[in-house]
Parts: C-alpha cells; sequence; structure tokens
C-alpha cells in the first residue's frame, strides 16, 4: 500500500460522500457543496495518478507527473465558474419564488408531473 | 527528463509549461468557459453597479479595502511573474485580483462604480481575446494554433498570461460579487 494507493482510496471515499450528498441533501447550496465534495475526490485521484511512486524506479529522485497536475488546476477553475454560475441560479430561484429546495424533496409533484397530469374531466360539469 | 521537458516547453516550472505550452488548447477553452459562467451569471442576475449602495459599508471594512487591496495587487503581480518558475501562473494572480475587485465592491470604493458597461465587457473578453488572436496568429505565420516559436515561448506565455490574469480577475468580480451587487433579471412574459 504506497503512498499513491492511500490518496487514491481517500479520493474514492470522498467521491462517496459527495455523492451521497448531493442526491440526499435538500437545501440547494448543501447540494452544490457537495457537488464540490465530489469534485476535490475527483482531482485527488488525479494527484494520486501522477505520484511518483506509482512507477516503481527509483522512487525518490522522481519528479511527478505534470500533465495530470495541469489538468486538476483547469478542473479547479471550472469548478469555481460552475459552482459560482449555480449559486447565482439558486439566488435567482429564491428571488422568483422564495424556496431553497426542489419540488421534489419538499413533497409535492415536479415541475414534469405538474405538465404531464392528464386534464381534469370537463364534460362532467357541462 | 526534466530538462529537456523544461527546454521544450520554454519555462522552468514544468506544470505551466503544459498549462501554456503543450496543452495550450485546454486552457484556451478552460478560458472560454469562465467566460461563458460569466455571461451565465450576468443573464440571470443583472449587475447595476450604480444601484448598489445600499447600507454604508462599516468604516473598519472601508479601511481594510484601502489597505489590502494594493497589496493584493502586488501579490497578484508576483504571482503572475513567479508562475514561470514555481507555482503561481495567470489563474492564481487572476483569483488574487477577483478577491481585491470584491473586497473593493464590498466596501463600496466610487473606483468599483467606475468598472461597469462596456469597460467590463472589455476586461472579461481580454483574455479569451488575446488568447484567440495568438492562436490563430500563429496559423497565419505558418505553424499550428497555439505553437509558439522555439526560442520565445516564455515571452508569448507571459504575454498571454498577463492578459488572462486581468481577464480571470475580472470575471471572478463578476461570478462572486455580481449577485451582491444586482439585481434579478427581468422575466419574459
Amino acid at each position: 500500500m504506497n503512498t499513491a494507493m492511500i490518496y487514491s482510496l481517500v479520493a474514492v471515499a470522498l467521491f462517496g460522500i459527495g455523492l451521497f450528498g448531493a442526491l440526499v441533501l435538500a437545501h440547494l447550496v448543501r447540494k452544490v457543496l457537495a457537488l464540490n465534495v465530489m469534485g476535490t475526490g475527483v482531482f485527488m485521484l488525479l494527484v494520486a495518478m501522477a505520484h511518483p511512486s506509482r512507477t516503481q524506479s527509483a522512487p525518490e529522485e522522481t519528479l511527478p507527473d505534470p500533465v495530470p497536475h495541469a489538468l486538476v488546476l483547469t478542473g479547479i477553475v471550472v469548478a469555481v465558474s460552475a459552482t459560482a454560475l449555480a449559486l447565482a441560479l439558486i439566488c435567482r430561484l429564491h428571488a422568483a419564488t422564495g424556496r431553497t429546495t426542489f419540488p421534489e424533496d419538499r413533497g409535492e409533484p415536479s415541475a414534469g408531473e405538474e405538465c404531464s397530469r392528464p386534464e381534469p374531466d370537463r364534460e362532467r360539469s357541462g | 527528463m526534466r530538462e529537456e521537458f523544461v527546454a521544450a516547453g520554454g519555462v522552468e516550472n514544468p506544470v505551466t509549461g503544459v498549462l501554456l505550452n503543450f496543452r495550450a488548447y485546454d486552457t484556451f477553452l478552460e478560458v472560454a468557459v469562465l467566460v461563458l459562467a460569466a455571461m451565465g451569471v450576468q443573464a440571470v442576475w443583472r449587475q447595476d453597479w450604480f444601484a448598489a449602495a445600499p447600507l454604508a459599508p462599516p468604516p473598519l471594512l472601508v479601511a481594510l479595502a484601502a489597505a489590502v487591496v494594493p497589496v493584493v495587487v502586488l501579490v497578484a503581480g508576483y504571482l503572475l511573474w513567479i508562475g514561470a518558475d514555481r507555482p503561481g501562473g495567470a489563474f492564481q494572480a487572476g483569483a488574487a485580483l477577483g478577491g481585491g475587485g470584491v473586497l473593493l465592491l464590498l466596501a463600496g470604493m466610487p473606483v468599483a462604480r467606475w468598472f461597469h458597461g462596456l469597460k467590463l465587457h472589455f476586461a472579461l473578453i481580454l483574455g479569451l481575446a488575446t488568447f484567440a488572436i495568438v492562436g490563430v496568429g500563429m496559423i497565419v505565420a505558418g505553424r499550428r494554433f497555439l505553437e509558439y516559436p522555439a526560442g520565445s515561448a516564455k515571452a508569448w506565455i507571459l504575454g498571454i498570461e498577463a492578459a488572462a490574469m486581468l481577464s480571470v480577475g475580472a470575471i471572478f468580480v463578476v461570478l462572486l460579487a455580481g449577485v451582491l451587487s444586482g439585481r434579478p433579471g427581468r422575466d419574459r412574459q
């Protein structure tokens, strides 16, 4: 069990925790935070892939692979901008409806179910 | 092996070499994603810096902003320059600038109100435009897209990074503080 393997296992655990949170938590901001935790798990996995202990040859003086590090840097920037956009959308939803949860998490029918519900029978009253 | 990498990349830091030279196309698309996110936030939440003077900001915050923001600008410039040798570069410097800009907005500084409209849009698009112009210019000069001339790679990288730093700073201000100072966009009827 070398260093890279430990990092990878922790990364997978982070991803699992984030996925659980994204599905289970009701408040939208908490969902966004859970998605960020998932992203952090993915980045950690990428950095673990770059760790020099993955190759068995000359582990002391080998430097880490720079390409996954560059991918992680790009990923962090994209995750930050996506989080900012998600938070702006949540603010807009709150300004428009006053809610910060999805209808499904409140027990109400979702927008899709509302649209596909069959029309009430009008001929009976006419 | 590291010496060949550094010589081929043109900069000392191998990660910067990968980001800005070998995989410059990925960084170009990353800046495009940032611009898209800024456009998304502006579409959803209109920024009207002038209308954003709701409460008198606390005097301590104003003093903090006046003291910290020049240091932030210095730090951003340092991060940009040191990115060639150590961890740093355009996005880290842009993030520092964005933080300084948000602090200016929160403190209600008049300089934040100057930065709106056409000037804001120009700053948002500057990094992406520089990247695209350099890339297409390389095609016009007979190379491939974003393939720098061998000797002067560091100069090209630094030029693109400087434009990207300004752009990323403006984008982060829009992303982070746009919601603070705007009002919801109009609903279409």
